[in-house]
């Protein structure tokens, strides 16, 4: 008679099936702690911040940051070359389609409002008296710090073929006490294609103007389920990859007040376009913009990083 | 567009370089990725990927998910042709990259064989990880897995290239946490 069988006539060297379940139950909690440990440990390095001191101590997990710090470090120093680089670059842009043209939305009340030639001397106005609300909300919130809400009188800077009644327009400039800040330029620029070059003499205030307009048109227009159109989209994806291209660049030639006003507006664009809904040729110009928030985004978050405050 | 491409090209190519080891063909791979996304970006719908907060892009995870669809469609038709062909020499003698890897003798070569070794699963996700910079969210939206599993294959793949890795001075050095943390926020 073999000792090892029990009375119900099992091995008792093997466990039985619920014995086995639990132990790789276990062992399965355990390796999905450990796997959850050392996520944890690496995305805190991944951000920037110091490791915990018991994780460095650890003899199991400290290695594991090692091997992945060897691992990011070699990754990190392969690059292609800058032949390559430009060349596929220009290939790239060359494939792009040419811009759509304007999706055939019905015209908002705003958009008719603002296409009227008669608008032009009320807009201008309105701009002048958003320009005051604004910069005022500025100072009393303390400084960028604060993003005024916007009117529902305001409306997208146009481009030239979207609204050539506002060419003539001059924009209406205030200058703050610590530097010149404006709302938004009315300046019409050409429709020119958000997913080509930027603006190569970019001027970042009339830029973050522009944006902060936009950005709460675009919100505005939202919360009124009016139609976006993709203009107004394009414009918001110009102005951000051009200020995202400035401040990495070229982050000794920002203030950090303007980034700080780009970085809620880069935030509040990613909000304002998560929510939203378009159809037809819009819908890549939404997608455009909300990559181009997220990049501005993380451009802002790497130049607080690398600029502390003082 | 000229953004994104700045923005993830050197991702990009150094992805398709771990997968392929060749250079040229990385490059190929790394403007017909680029040319695919141009494509079909239309089709790009925006999905949040955890809290906003976090920085996390789905944005990343669809290219990269293009981008591992593109390799694999490399590799099936590779495999009629035979093999892909060594790093180049100018990876194995000039890009010996950060000065801890030249001092401890540790090549980049060494390091994409020994990845090259891991099961496919757990490569896949450490090439995600680390040579395409995606957070564990984002690997897991380009891999279409949950994030636990995800953790779980990045915890075995280091696990794994660590053994493999052994003896090297650098898993006993503590200065490349440091170096980690310094790199990994710069680039």
């Amino acid at each position: 008679m073999n000792e090892q069988v029990d009375e119900k006539g099992q091995d008792e060297s093997v466990p039985d099936e619920t014995v086995t379940d639990g132990i790789m139950s276990e062992l399965h909690r355990e390796e999905e702690f450990a796997a959850e440990r050392f996520a944890s440990a690496m995305e805190s390095a991944e951000r920037g911040h110091p490791l915990d001191q018991r994780d460095l101590e650890d003899a199991e997990l400290a290695p594991m940051v090692r091997t992945a710090g060897l691992l990011h470090s070699t990754w990190n120093s392969v690059s292609p070359d800058l032949d390559y680089f430009t060349r596929t670059r220009s290939t790239i842009l060359a494939a792009m389609p040419q811009p759509a043209e304007e999706p055939a939305v019905p015209l908002s009340l705003i958009d008719r409002l603002w296409r009227s030639p008669a608008f032009t001397p009320i807009a201008s106005a309105a701009a002048a008296g958003m320009a005051a609300v604004f910069i005022t909300l500025q100072f009393v919130g303390g400084g960028a710090a604060t993003v005024a809400p916007l009117a529902a009188s305001l409306e997208p800077v146009p481009s030239a073929e979207s609204a050539p009644s506002v060419t003539a327009i001059q924009p209406p400039r205030l200058i703050a006490p610590d530097g010149p800040t404006s709302i938004a330029s009315l300046d019409a620029r050409p429709h020119e294609n958000v997913l080509a070059e930027s603006d190569p003499v970019l001027n970042i205030t009339t830029a973050l103007d522009r944006l902060v307009t936009n950005i709460g048109v675009l919100g505005l227009r939202a919360q009124l389920h009016e139609p976006i159109s993709a203009g107004l989209l394009h414009s918001i994806s110009e102005d951000l990859a051009g200020v995202t291209e400035r401040i990495s660049e070229g982050p000794e030639s920002v203030e950090r007040s303007d980034v700080i006003l780009f970085a809620q507006q880069a935030v509040e664009g990613v909000t304002i376009m998560n929510e939203l809904l378009v159809e037809g040729a819009a819908s890549g110009a939404l997608a455009a913009a909300r990559i181009t928030a997220e990049l501005g985004r993380s451009t802002a978050a790497l130049y607080f990083f690398n600029n502390p405050p003082n | 567009m000229g953004d994104l491409y700045d923005a993830y090209l050197t991702r990009v190519y150094r992805f398709c370089l771990a997968r392929v080891s060749s250079e040229a063909d990385a490059e190929d791979l790394a403007e017909e990725i680029f040319l695919k996304v141009i494509g079909a970006i239309d089709g790009f719908e925006w999905r949040p990927i955890g809290k906003p907060e976090d920085g996390r892009s789905p944005f990343a995870a669809w290219l990269f998910r293009i981008a591992r669809n593109h390799v694999v469609s490399f590799h099936r038709k590779a495999a009629t042709r035979g093999p892909s062909s060594e790093l180049s020499d100018s990876i194995r003698d000039e890009r010996r990259g950060p000065q801890e890897l030249t001092e401890t003798k540790i090549t980049i070569e060494e390091v994409f064989e020994t990845v090259r070794e891991l099961p496919e699963a757990q490569r896949e996700v450490i090439l995600l990880r680390f040579a395409a910079g995606l957070t564990v969210a984002e690997t897991a939206e380009a891999l279409g897995k949950q994030q636990t599993n995800v953790k779980v294959l990045q915890h075995k793949g280091v696990q794994k290239l660590k053994k493999l890795l052994v003896g090297s001075p650098e898993l006993t050095e503590p200065k490349l946490v440091d170096e980690l943390v310094r790199r990994t926020t710069t680039t």
